[in-house]
């Protein structure tokens, strides 16, 4: 079995709807995250200042990626179609053509300048 | 945007199971956007539930409505959607010592907060959660309905039903016939949150309508308003068949009226003539009905002269074929949108059969206007949606074949 100790999400308050000390509880009954730190620790293998220098290089990998990904376009409008299945079927063919007449034709109410363009 | 930004912060076991990122990516959609349409409308129009003209906002408007004449002298309440759900449910369960409500997390209101307040009023053994078994909940809720309980399940959303669709479709739907009419378990309704929500992605966001459609003996119900809500719950928990009722989460907050606070039912199998019109008549249920609304407005704005008369399908099996064939026999031009996939959608059903009952009166091909064949996508979401310009598109391939 597996316990969420925190949040499900940054939105989320998950004291409405279970109690703050069965979470604590299970932050210390036999913690499968702390053993292995203390295990780790006992073997000269992990310390404090690893932890650290650890957290902080992924800490800046992550923000790294995350802002060149904050950059990069939507996904081609043909991305909609593929990978139903391994290949386009003369349905979603049809189909992808009335999408991209029905965008032609009225513009206005279907700006594509934030996704790349259809290879 | 609003609808789920306060359900996503309520997020539950359920939700921490199937999606460990949807709380994060609703949180990121918020902010930019990605289905949100910008700037002024070309048209002039002032589409979204918001600006409707069908929502009945006041209590005159509300109790004018003839199939609410048993309660037209009795006050009205405004409620949003899920208000309305709670009311009908607080209904049922004070109406009928029999009656229960379960499923996942709903003893503290549910994730979009249908059955708060139920569990305090009714106490927690009517009122209760489940374990996270979507089959369970299901087969649990048969055995209650057979053996002479009302029970009112919710499944968290309609994407996750399809654990229980042996229970809902071998076991709910067939009681009654394999039994000889001896046993059913009619006393049997499932609610649960269908549809597109602006960020859903592929497993908050489908309607899974024509799957249950196409089961003998199960009933299928998707509501388009608060009043709706309450009048078509009430009389689906106390129908005598089992019922598979499906919410548009978009509407759960968008949609308000003055909602009448005494015990009524609305009639299934009924469909509801929303507007008259003599050119094209326009089907469709739910949140879809709301699109419809604006792409007959942009319809009758830029081809002057038509007129479309728009039908609330309300009840998808067993549907109103009379209502829709009287309609199209005036008319002779007939349109069909839903958000879910096109092929085998129940649009298709609906065609076939009025090409069978009308075919010497339709002036040009009816139209489909439906999700694609695709997965219900992410960022594709306004590229995917049969929303106002799509069904205006399909109204004026209708008018100008």
């Amino acid at each position: 079995m597996t316990y969420r100790v925190g949040h499900h999400s940054t939105s989320d308050d998950s004291s409405a709807y279970r109690s703050k000390k069965e979470v604590e509880d299970w932050k210390r009954k036999d913690n499968p995250l702390t053993r292995l730190r203390k295990y780790l620790e006992a073997r000269g293998w992990w310390n404090d200042a690893l932890e650290v220098e650890h957290k902080t290089a992924i800490r800046a990998a992550i923000l790294k990626e995350f802002a060149a990904a904050e950059k990069q376009k939507k996904p081609p409008l043909s991305d909609l179609f593929t990978d139903v299945y391994d290949q386009l079927t003369p349905a979603l063919r049809e189909q992808e053509k009335e999408l991209h007449d029905l965008i032609e034709r009225y513009p206005e109410y279907y700006p594509t300048d934030d996704h790349a363009k259809s290879s | 945007m609003k609808p789920f930004a306060v359900a996503t912060s309520k997020l539950t076991p359920r939700m921490a199971r199937v999606l460990p990122t949807l709380g994060r990516s609703a949180a990121v959609l918020q902010v930019r956007g990605y289905a949100a349409a910008s700037g002024a409308n070309p048209d002039g129009l002032r589409p979204g539930v918001a600006h409707s003209q069908l929502l009945r906002t006041t209590s005159q408007a509300a109790l004018a409505n003839p199939e609410l004449a048993a309660v037209s002298n009795g006050e009205t309440k405004r409620m949003n959607l899920y208000q309305s759900v709670n009311d009908a449910l607080a209904t049922a369960l004070g109406t009928d010592e029999t009656a229960v409500v379960f499923g996942e997390d709903v003893a503290f209101g549910g994730v979009f907060r249908c059955t708060v307040g139920l569990a305090e009023q009714f106490g927690k053994s009517r009122v209760f959660n489940t374990p996270l078994c979507e089959q369970g909940i299901a087969g649990f809720g048969i055995g209650l309905a057979a053996v002479g309980h009302t029970a009112v399940a919710e499944i968290q959303f309609a994407d996750y039903i399809f654990p229980a669709f042996d229970q809902l479709v071998n076991e709910a739907a067939k009681y009654r016939y394999r039994s000889g009419g001896q046993f059913d378990c009619g006393g049997l309704t499932v609610r649960t949150p269908c549809s597109a929500v602006g960020h859903g992605g592929h497993y908050h966001s489908q309607s899974p309508e024509s799957y249950f459609a196409h089961t003998p003996g199960l009933k299928v119900v998707v509501p388009r308003s608060p009043i709706q809500t309450k009048g078509l719950l009430l009389a689906s928990i106390r129908d005598r068949n089992p019922v598979v009722f499906l919410e548009p989460k978009v509407l759960y907050r968008a949609a308000v009226e003055q909602v009448p606070v005494d015990d009524y039912e609305l009639p299934l199998g009924k469909a509801e003539i929303l507007k008259q019109g003599k050119d094209i008549t326009i089907v469709g249920w739910g949140s879809q009905i709301y699109a419809l609304e604006n792409a007959i407005q942009m319809a009758e704005k830029r081809l002057p002269g038509i007129s479309c008369e728009l039908i609330d399908l309300r009840t998808i099996l067993p549907w109103d074929v009379d209502t829709v064939v009287a309609s199209v026999n005036k008319t002779g031009r007939l349109l069909v949108a839903h958000e879910a996939p096109l092929t085998a959608g129940f649009a298709s059903e609906i065609i076939s059969s009025i090409t069978e009952r009308c075919f010497l009166r339709l002036e040009s091909p009816p139209q489909r206007v439906c999700g694609w064949d695709t997965p219900f996508p992410l960022v594709f979401e306004r590229f995917y949606m049969p929303n106002m310009v799509r069904c205006y598109e399909g109204i004026r391939r209708a008018m100008q074949f």
